[in-house]
């Protein structure tokens, strides 16, 4: 099942969704970001699991073109489980949310499966929950290891 | 070293979005958040084979309707936050209506918890609806049945 995440109707409140969506990939800008991950958050810790956050960022074909963003967004939607987040928080910037990682291998497979065969390459930023996170610390931890790269 | 991708100045732009998807006095999620999370509590379902519960607290107020004085909505949400798990949604979706979305839900059995939990345990008079969804739902028609099912006012004892 691929993610949902045209629920509120661009034409019934262009301002709403505005304020939710990105219109180019549909996908849940910044706002609808935190708060999934908030609720991940929550979750995790009910269940004694681990919320982890990938950053794809500056995304480009092999030729080093820039790729279609909404087909990406797809593609990252159809690589994680319906109720995973896929944002784009940015123009060039997508954010994966996962819940319940039970280890870091579940996080390391779901990162080979987000960029195998994606045919695109990008800066990966990885950063895993930890006690006493909020979703900006956790978030903003993932875009920080995303915009670093080795010399 | 890079530095960061600047379309991330826009984050600053979208912070305040967020502020907009929250209800100002009791900082509740309104119906655009409850909307979003019902649905991705459908979507976990679907992975889970668990159920989704909705609630709808028409008129809430704490205590029987009899007692004169009416503080307004918050006490109610404050009452009812350590009732539920931290994963739980309580929703502003009217001037004195709230909505409440558990995930996780097994069927009828546990639900009938959460409403005692609501109405004995912490004692909230209201109109109530409830609703228990599956994956097949989507989350207008899962509101929308507790929606319509708050009819008779429960009154605390």
């Amino acid at each position: 099942m691929a993610q949902a995440t045209h629920h509120i109707r661009v034409e019934a409140d262009p301002v709403q969704y505005d304020r939710m969506f990105d219109r180019e990939t549909g996908l849940p800008r910044w706002p609808l970001l935190l708060d999934r991950t908030a609720i991940a958050l929550a979750r995790a810790h009910r269940v004694n699991r681990v919320v982890a956050v990938f950053v794809l960022d500056d995304p480009r074909l092999f030729d080093g073109a820039l790729p279609d963003f909404g087909d990406l967004g797809q593609r990252l939607v159809a690589r994680v489980r319906p109720d995973d987040t896929v944002a784009r928080v940015g123009r060039r910037t997508f954010v994966v949310v996962c819940n319940d990682i039970r280890r870091d291998q579940d996080a390391a497979a779901v990162a080979q499966r987000l960029v195998h065969n994606s045919g695109v390459i990008a800066r990966l930023g990885v950063a895993l929950g930890v006690p006493g996170d909020t979703p900006e610390t956790l978030l903003e931890r993932s875009l920080d290891q995303a915009a670093l790269t080795l010399p | 070293m890079t530095t960061r991708n600047p379309d991330l100045a826009q984050l600053e732009l979208q912070r305040r979005a967020y502020d907009h998807l929250i209800d100002r006095m009791t900082g509740l999620p309104k119906w655009g958040l409850l909307i979003d999370r019902t649905m991705m509590a459908i979507a976990r379902a679907a992975r889970t084979n668990l159920h989704i519960a909705v609630f709808v607290l028409d008129e809430a107020r704490l205590g029987h309707r009899s007692q004169l004085a009416d503080p307004g909505l918050l006490p109610v949400v404050q009452a009812l936050r350590p009732r539920l798990r931290p994963d739980d949604t309580i929703a502003r979706i009217g001037d004195r209506r709230l909505a409440v979305v558990c995930t996780d839900v097994r069927a009828d059995v546990d639900a009938a918890q959460i409403l005692r939990r609501m109405l004995v345990d912490v004692g909230v008079s209201c109109r109530m609806g409830v609703a228990v969804g599956t994956a097949a739902d989507t989350a207008e028609k899962l509101i929308g049945r507790a929606l319509m099912s708050a009819g008779e006012r429960v009154e605390a004892a």
